[in-house]
This record gives structure tokens, sequence and C-alpha cells, in this order.
């Protein structure tokens, strides 16, 4: 059975591996010419270029920045589009559960191959468990591939904003444990679309979208996988930059959550009144809220719980793939053929 | 007569459609037994039904005495099963598809297989796309051949092929019949078919067995008799089976010994199978109607 | 080597094709094309050059087994009994072919077409032989 699935997948199993080879590879190529043409173009090693001018009350030293910030738009220009390459990552898994994992049972439905399958001596369930584990264990390598491809990922990211380092937490759904959750995750529920309603376009459509929506509703939950550290808005400067940011709702006197609504309609209200700019009046937007019994507050996760949550992400994708890949094998048993 | 294929009460539904009704059969070993009914009768239900692609909604098939649900493991492995419109892999080779045979069969006999792709100079490495329906059909035989099988079950195995494809497709079961005796039950649209090859017929209408019997007693048991209409049948010796009236012309098929005597101009033919079939199913998808 | 006799089929007969078979193998004795000592072919051969299922020919020599035309040697095959009936005679056979010929236009020119010929031979064949029919079973 082996011998069959790798024999009638085998364009789609070495076609994933080797888009996630040619992606890997095109990623590093790309970040390495980005952190030598960086180099080359000297951006890092830029001096402000400084200019003594004489005015009425003396010599005066300006600094003209402006020569540094072109040396990063040259570089930025030099890698154009290609910065978003890593982009790529982001599609694979969703590509993969389209074209790999809905036809895997669709099409043999579609053909009625199915019925020369399942009465050959094999069982219906070794047919169907050997089929998925086959393609699963293509995808978790091609996602082994990816998982590579993370350090020079994070190089393409910061291109975007002149830098050549980001926060961990940026690059999260690009992480090995991740894209390989996602991975099998999106073949796995495609399989089951197709194995559910037999047709191949109904598998490629709908199995994406189910991949699409479990991804958004994840990402939502992912700033809660653990309870977040809380302070009030005003002590933000001391979060460390490379945590995760989680938006808290503001609180009363009570500690009771206070809606959004109030909370701007409250800043507005502050904003328009001309006595904020009295000298009397309450030094800043904070103050004037604290007076009115609303407190701001903001939560985040700090970057040591990264990999817990890596985990975590994972857990979900993966144990959402088991149950998909337990429904398929249940439809296969029980269905009429 | 053992039965190979052994049905009791067996049901099936797909919603409110009823595709087998309470249906007792018992296909003999060692014959050939042709399926016949109108599309729709549940021919391929009923194939479906015994090597356990579908469940019944109530009843039970038995084949060589093991339940084709629970036992379907015990079933297969000795069963040939070609599925209507011959499924096969489309970018698979000849090769790999025999391949297959091996690799999803422990009973299995590479070099029978292997002689019976030869027979028809199917090249090998030619992908299964790439052949005629009646290669294809040549193929998928093959494949359910090459299990040695003790039964061989095949849906509708001779339609959309040329007669000389058809003749030659024919001509390889009966081959394989007369080496090795083997069970054989296929489902037909086309009588000359069954009655080239058949043994034992099941006519199927409306979910149900019209007529079960073989072929040769069938046809001495019946004859056509075409005579002057009137109103009685009192005349003729037998069951009237199917009556169809011109305006002063009444053709019968009757089953019994025949006629007595009949003075008043009526001719008694032995019936073809044709005439029998077709006489068991017009009236009862008349009723059904 | 080729096979002795080709036998061949008339599907719309409303004959069971066992008996076709038999009859064949009986009208070439007849007709002395086969001659006792000859080989009848193999069910294999006949099957595939009729694919037809191989017990029907099997069938069929049993039959002339019991009527004595044939004898089967076990493992070599089919054999034309050494004391299967003689050719039928010139002398016998052509006076009546001459006079089916002769009835056979006599009533073309009276105007009867082919269905007619046969509606009334029908006729005529059944009121000549339902007495020997009704002491053997309706066929033979």
């Amino acid at each position: 059975m082996t011998w069959l699935t790798w024999r009638q997948h085998r364009v789609q199993i070495v076609g994933l591996i080797a888009v996630a080879i040619l992606v890997t590879a095109g990623i590093w190529i790309v970040a390495e010419y980005a952190l030598r043409s960086r180099a080359e173009l000297g951006v890092d090693s830029c001096v402000p270029e400084t200019r003594t001018i004489v005015t009425p009350s003396g010599p005066q030293q300006i600094i003209n920045s402006s020569t540094c910030s072109d040396l990063i738009s040259q570089w930025q220009e030099r890698i154009g589009l290609w910065r978003y390459l890593f982009f790529t990552i982001y599609l694979i898994p969703a590509l993969a559960a389209s074209y790999v994992g809905g036809p895997l049972f669709a099409l043999e439905f579609e053909r009625a191959t199915h019925r020369l399958a399942w009465t050959q001596s094999i069982g219906r369930l070794r047919w169907a468990g050997v089929k998925l584990a086959v393609i699963i264990a293509a995808a978790l390598i091609a996602a082994a591939i990816l998982a590579v491809a993370i350090g020079p990922s994070r190089v393409l990211m910061g291109v975007g904003r002149s830098g050549t380092d980001v926060k961990p937490f940026e690059t999260f759904d690009l992480e090995g444990p991740a894209i390989a959750s996602y991975m099998v995750f999106g073949i796995a529920a495609a399989a089951f679309v197709g194995a559910w309603s037999r047709r191949i376009l109904a598998a490629m459509f709908v199995g994406l979208l189910v991949f699409g929506v479990a991804r958004v509703a994840v990402h939502n939950l992912r700033p809660w996988y653990e309870t977040p550290i809380i302070m009030p808005l005003e002590m933000i400067s001391v979060i460390p930059r490379d945590a995760l940011f989680v938006d808290v709702p503001a609180v009363d006197r009570d500690g009771q959550p206070v809606t959004r609504e109030r909370v701007s309609s409250l800043l507005s209200e502050y904003f328009r009144s001309p006595s904020r700019f009295a000298p009397s009046a309450s030094s800043n937007d904070s103050t004037y809220l604290a007076d009115r019994g609303v407190f701001r507050r903001i939560g985040y996760q700090p970057v040591e719980r990264f990999w817990t949550f890596q985990a975590i992400e994972a857990g979900i994708f993966t144990g959402l793939a088991a149950l998909f890949a337990l429904l398929t094998l249940w439809r296969v048993r029980t269905r009429d053929a | 007569m053992d039965a190979v294929v052994e049905t009791s009460a067996l049901t099936k539904r797909y919603g409110s459609v009823i595709a087998l009704s309470d249906c007792d059969l018992a296909l003999p070993e060692g014959k050939v037994t042709g399926l016949v009914g109108p599309n729709g009768a549940g021919k391929t239900t009923l194939i479906h039904l015994a090597v356990g692609l579908l469940r019944p909604t109530a009843g039970s098939v038995r084949v060589f005495g093991h339940d084709s649900v629970r036992e379907t493991s015990k079933i297969l492995p000795r069963v040939g099963f070609v599925a209507q419109d011959r499924p096969l892999y489309r970018d698979l080779t000849v090769a790999d598809t025999l391949e297959l045979g091996r690799r999803l069969n422990e009973r299995w006999d590479p070099a029978y297989a292997l002689a019976r792709v030869r027979r028809f100079g199917l090249p090998l490495s030619r992908k299964i796309r790439t052949l005629s329906t009646g290669q294809r059909a040549h193929v998928a035989t093959s494949v359910a051949l090459g299990k040695r099988p003790d039964l061989v079950l095949l849906d509708e195995p001779v339609a959309n092929l040329d007669p000389i494809a058809r003749l030659a497709l024919l001509e390889e079961l009966m081959s394989v019949v007369a080496e090795d005796g083997l069970t054989v039950v296929f489902s037909a649209n086309a009588l000359a078919d069954v009655e080239r090859v058949c043994e034992h017929l099941v006519i199927l209408v409306n979910g149900r067995p019209r007529l079960v019997g073989d072929t040769e007693e069938l046809i001495e048991s019946h004859v056509v008799a075409i005579g002057p209409r009137t109103q009685g049948v009192s005349a003729l010796d037998g069951d009237l089976i199917e009556a169809r009236h011109a305006e002063r012309q009444t053709i019968r098929l009757l089953r019994g010994p025949g006629p007595a005597r009949v003075d008043d101009g009526t001719i008694v033919r032995p019936a073809t199978l044709e005439e029998i079939v077709l006489g068991y199913m017009r009236p009862a998808m008349e009723v059904a109607a | 080597m080729a096979a002795t006799l080709r036998f061949r089929l008339d599907p719309h007969s409303g004959v069971p094709t066992y008996m076709q078979l038999a009859q064949q193998v009986r009208h070439a004795v007849e007709y002395g094309i086969l001659r006792p000592g000859d080989q009848l072919p193999t069910a294999r051969e006949v099957v595939e050059d009729l694919a037809i299922n191989p017990n029907t020919v099997l069938k069929a020599y049993r039959e002339l087994e019991r009527q004595g035309f044939v004898h089967g040697r076990p493992g070599a095959g089919t054999f034309i009994a050494a004391d299967a009936p003689e050719p039928l005679e010139r002398a016998v056979h052509t006076p009546l072919r001459r006079a089916l010929d002769r009835w056979l236009h006599g009533a073309k020119d009276a105007g009867l077409d082919r269905d007619s010929v046969a509606a009334l031979f029908t006729v005529a064949f059944q009121d000549a032989f339902s007495r020997e029919e009704s002491t053997h079973g309706r066929r033979r």
C-alpha cells in the first residue's frame, strides 16, 4: 500500500518537497544578498554627516541624517520585492492542503478507483491509514525543510523596516513546530472534506477554507495561551520590546472592565475640551481618564514563553489534524461505496 | 448444489429509494450466472453488497458462507471483482497495475496475471490512460483474475466494448472457466452475451428476482404461441407469462409443456432467451409503473 | 493442429446452445464430414472460437455420448464412435432435397413470401412430429 500511495502521489509528494526546497533556498539566497549589500553599502557604519555653519550666534553643528537614510532606501531598493519572498511560507501549508490533501481521497471517489482498491485483499482502514500517513510524512519533510528558512526570513522581514532583525513573536508562524502542524492539519482537513464530499473541487476549496478559518481563529486565540502579564498602559515603556503585546480592556476603580466605547468617548471628550491646554488641567489623557475612574491597561507575553506557545499552537493543530484523520478513517470504514 | 453467494431477506435502501427489496437468492457454485434486468433493477447494488462495498439495510449476504460485512477480509482474497466502467489508476502503467495487484493481495499469481495481459499483447510500459476501452477491460480483468479467485464478480464487463473486444473478453473469461472451473457472476444488458455464456440466469426487476433458473431449462420450458386474438388461453397448456395483443393476433409467452393440440392456426415455437427475459421483465415493470 | 470442426451459433433460433453443437456434430457425421475415430474440438478450442461457456460444450458432448455418436477418452479427448451411424445415403438424401426444392418453388410461385412459407412449414412440421413429441417429451 505504501508503494501504491507513493506511485499514485509521487508527483505531489516530490512537488511539495521541491517547492519547500526552492522557497527555502530562495529565502536563503535573498537574505544572504540583503546582508551582503547592506555591508557593501555600509548602512551600519554610516556616520551622519555634520556641517558647521556660522550663525549670528556663533558656529553651529548641523547633523544631516539624510545620507544614512538614503543608504537604507538604496539598500531596500536593491532587494526590491524579493523581500516578500518569506510570505510564500505562509502559503505553502494552504497549497499543500488544497492540492495534496484535497484530491487524496476525492480523486479516488470521483474516478471510482476506490472500488478497485477496496476489493483487493487489504482492508479499507489500512488503505486510508497508509495513504494519510505517507502524505503526512512527506508534509513533515517539507515542513522540516521550510523550518530552516526561519533565520533568513527574519532578515527579509526586517528589510521592510530598515533593520536586519525582528522580534521572535513576529515570525511565530514561520517557526518549525508551527509550520509543521499547519501543514499536517491542512492536509488532514482537506483530505477529510474530500472523503466526505467525494468531489475534488469541493475538497480543494472547502479544504482551503477550513484551513484558513482555523488559522485565523487560532491566531486570535494565541495571545491568551497563558494569562498575560497586565500593567497600566502608562508603564508600557518598561515592557521588554521582544514581548507579545496583548490588548486587554480598561477597568474602573472596582476592577470591572470598561467598554471600549466608553474609553474612546472619554478620550474624544478630553481631546475636544479646550481646558486641556490650561496649566491647571490634568497633565495628560491618562490622568483625565483616571479622574473619571477609568484605568487603561496593557498586557504582554514575555519572550520566555515563546517555545511554550509554539508547543501549544502545534499541539492545537496537531490535535485538530488527528481529529480530522480519525473522522476520515471512520468515514472510509463506514461509508457505502 | 452449493451456493457461493447466498442472500437472505436482503434489502438495500438509498434514502427513500429501494434498490433491493427482500431478496432471497442462491447463486450456484461452478457456474456462470448472468444477472439481467433493466437499469436500476438492483444488479450493481447486489454485486456491491456481495463484495462488501455496500452494507445491507436489512438481511444479509453470505459469500463462501462468510458474512459480507463482518467477514469481508475472508471473502475478498478469494473474489475477483471488476466494477462498472472498470476503474483503474490512469497514471499507472500496465506493469504497475499488476504490481498493485501483487502488493494488495496475499493471494496473487504474478506469472498468471502477466500471462493474461500478454495474451492480448498489451504493452507493459503503457500508461492506463493511453489504452483503449477494450484494452482497459483486459487489464481490469487480469487484475481480478490474478488473485486466482474462486469467484469472479463482474459488473457490466462488456458494456461499451466493440463486438470484437466483447467476444475476446468473454472468450478470455470462458477459457479461465474451462481451466479452473471457477464461479462467475456478471451483470449484463446485452442478452446475446448472457445467452452465449450463462448457464444460470437471474432476472431482477425493481429490486426483486423475477425469474431464476438454469438457462437451458428456461429455454426448454417456455414457448411462444402466436395465434388469433382470443379471450381465453384455455387451449394452451402452461402458465401465461405475458400476452401481447395486436388487433387480430395475440403473442403469448407460456411456461409449461406447450400446446396439447391447437387447431385454430396458432403457431407454437420454442421461445428464445430474449423473448423469455423480455416476457418476464415487461409485465413486472408495467405493474411497478 | 486445426480443429476438425468449426461450430457456429444461431443465437436467434431458440435452440439451446448445447443442442446446436450436438446437432452440428450429428450433421457432420451424417454428411460424412466426420468419420469414426475423428477427434472433436476440445472444450478449450471451442471456447476460444465461440466465446461460449465450456460447460456447454461438455454438455453437448455428453449428450452425443449418450446417443452413441461419440465416446470420450479421459485425458485424450472426444472421438467419433466406431459405431456411429453411417453417413446418409445419397440415394435417400438427394431425392428428398429435390422434392423440398420443388415444394419451395411451388410456394413461391403461389405468391407466398418468406415468412408465410416458414409459418406454413412450422405448422406442418408440428403436425408431423407432434405424435413423436407426445411420447418423448416436447423435444429430444
